[in-house]
């Protein structure tokens, strides 16, 4: 593969590896707006409010994390790369 | 450059991936015909409603649920025990963590769309979306799944950077899927460092999260005043249960694998003995538990509680519920106990029963209690239709196929981390060996 052509694939590439990092964090917001939605309603029927509540705070944390050490990986897997790209770069220059 | 994988020395482990019998094709297209078949008896249920399954009143929850149960339970084979091997560095996990990952994950998707079949009309689920009501178990049950779900995926995934980077390397036409899925993994230090410092987040979280699940899957049980349900240890209860299920098929999917691929160089009798171990340790912690939930039922001797009790010993589940006991704790007991019978045949033997009288517990757990409800209705009697028997099929068939294909894109036994114990292992357990070890006093003085 020509360096050119190399490049733009892996651009494409990652452009979509991003897209896939992203989707976690719209799981993660969808997940809130839905427990919102029904604290809301608890609240509104004055149906244990206490209750609903408490489990969304068990529950949003965990999925906070895991879309966190997702996009860590992530991120510090390309940073690297990134480095190793721009070396051989300087090398072949 | 592209590497020749047959120049590998792990060899064995790319050969599925890039060879492909005629024993695949054969196996793929009868377990996508039997899943055509379930898919064919879901649309009709959906047309003509519940009334072509077995479920009436007062027996309202069939096979769908105790199919729930079942498979939710197997599904703690995998992240749960790979995390307790990796957290306790017990450096013979390294050929089985990724097989056990899988089947959570594969299994968690099937035991996952269980209750929306159960549902007469499945577009309801949606009413979770815009009614739901936080304070129900069966909220707690979604919520909690999803999580598990999540997690293990992304457990399952993250250790499998390093190796799916080395297929990218190898070419092939997939080169773009591997590319796509690598991450730009060049096994440097700092990737590494990068990587196991998340995996060591990940195990941490996940074992509360598997433990968290199979409890609140109990809980949809035990909160209601149904005669049998109604009890404090069914958390407990139900998480060993799915670990006992889960390691047995781990076990049947590790000796099926090293039988079709030809892994014996990698899953070696020694694994499947101290997995054996496991399974007559869960054996005895099941016996335990569930002669406990007996005896203070019978002790109390509550009428209702003990109609059902005596539907299981000696009314129309008299023979399931004795055959859940010699499936679950005879056979077991006795093929792992013995030397002699602890082979890798004795084990799979037991395996298989322990498979089946869990399925068998869940059976009866689920339905003699609906089946003699505390209301005055008259006694129930459940009888399994044709559709819920193809849809059980169907499930199973499906589980297969979805490791089948896994193991056709992605290494089975994680190669990085086999290289790794190769190298490294034996140094890295000599020296904590080592700092485990009182000094010498003799050398201090």
């Amino acid at each position: 593969m020509k360096n050119s052509n190399k490049k733009y694939f892996l651009n494409k590439i990652f452009i979509f590896q991003t897209i896939s990092v992203t989707l976690i964090w719209v799981l993660f917001i969808g997940i809130v707006l839905w427990v919102s939605n029904l604290v809301h309603l608890s609240i509104f029927w004055h149906d244990q409010r206490g209750i609903s509540i408490s489990i969304s705070l068990v529950a949003l944390p965990i999925f906070f994390t895991l879309a966190s050490v997702l996009t860590y990986v992530f991120i510090g897997l390309h940073k690297e790369e990134k480095k190793l790209m721009s070396k051989e770069k300087g090398e072949e220059e | 450059m592209e590497k020749d994988y047959k120049k590998e020395i792990d060899y064995p482990l790319y050969k599925p991936i890039y060879e492909t019998g005629k024993g695949f094709y054969i196996a793929l297209f009868i377990l996508l015909a039997i899943a055509a078949w379930a898919a064919y008896m879901y649309i009709r249920q959906v047309t003509y409603g519940l009334g072509v399954t077995g479920m009436n009143v007062p027996v309202s929850w069939g096979f769908y649920i105790v199919n729930f149960v079942f498979f939710i339970g197997i599904s703690h084979a995998g992240t749960l025990i790979s995390a307790i091997l990796r957290l306790s560095k017990a450096e013979w996990r390294r050929p089985i963590t990724r097989m056990a990952e899988v089947i959570t994950a594969i299994v968690l998707l099937i035991g996952g769309i269980h209750p929306i079949i159960d549902l007469g009309r499945p577009d309801r689920v949606l009413n979770i979306f815009t009614a739901g009501r936080l304070q129900s178990p069966l909220l707690w049950d979604v919520t909690s799944i999803t999580a598990y779900f999540t997690a293990s995926t992304v457990y399952l995934y993250l250790p499998m950077i390093p190796d799916i980077a080395r297929l990218r390397d190898h070419g092939g036409k997939l080169r773009w899927f591997y590319n796509f899925l690598s991450w730009g993994w060049h096994d440097t230090p700092r990737q590494k460092k990068v990587l196991e410092r998340a995996i060591n987040i990940l195990m941490v979280i996940v074992i509360p999260i598997a433990v968290s699940v199979h409890t609140v899957i109990s809980y949809i049980f035990s909160m209601t005043l149904q005669p049998g349900w109604h009890s404090t240890i069914f958390g407990p209860y139900f998480v060993v249960g799915a670990i006992f299920s889960g390691i047995a098929a781990l076990i049947i999917v590790m000796i099926t694998f090293r039988k079709v691929f030809h892994l014996e160089g990698y899953l070696k009798e020694i694994h499947f003995r101290y997995l054996g171990t496991l399974l007559l340790v869960m054996s005895l912690l099941w016996f335990y538990f569930t002669f406990s939930e007996y005896l203070t039922g019978v002790f109390a001797a509550e009428p209702h509680e003990m109609r059902t009790i005596m539907y299981k010993f000696t009314g129309p589940f008299a023979i399931f519920f004795w055959g859940m006991v010699v499936c679950n704790f005879i056979i077991p007991v006795i093929f792992l106990s013995f030397k002699k019978l602890k082979k890798i045949p004795g084990i799979l033997f037991a395996s298989i029963t322990v498979v089946i009288g869990m399925w068998l517990e869940r059976l009866i757990i689920v339905i003699p209690s609906l089946a003699n409800p505390r209301l005055p209705l008259h006694r129930g009697i459940y009888i399994p239709s044709l559709t819920e028997w193809s849809l059980f099929i169907g499930a199973v068939a499906l589980f297969i196929l979805g490791y089948m294909v896994f193991s056709k894109f992605f290494p089975i036994i994680s190669i990085w981390e086999i290289e790794e114990g190769r190298k490294e292992s034996a140094q890295i357990v000599k020296q904590r060996v080592e700092s485990y070890m009182p000094e010498n006093v003799n050398n201090k003085i």
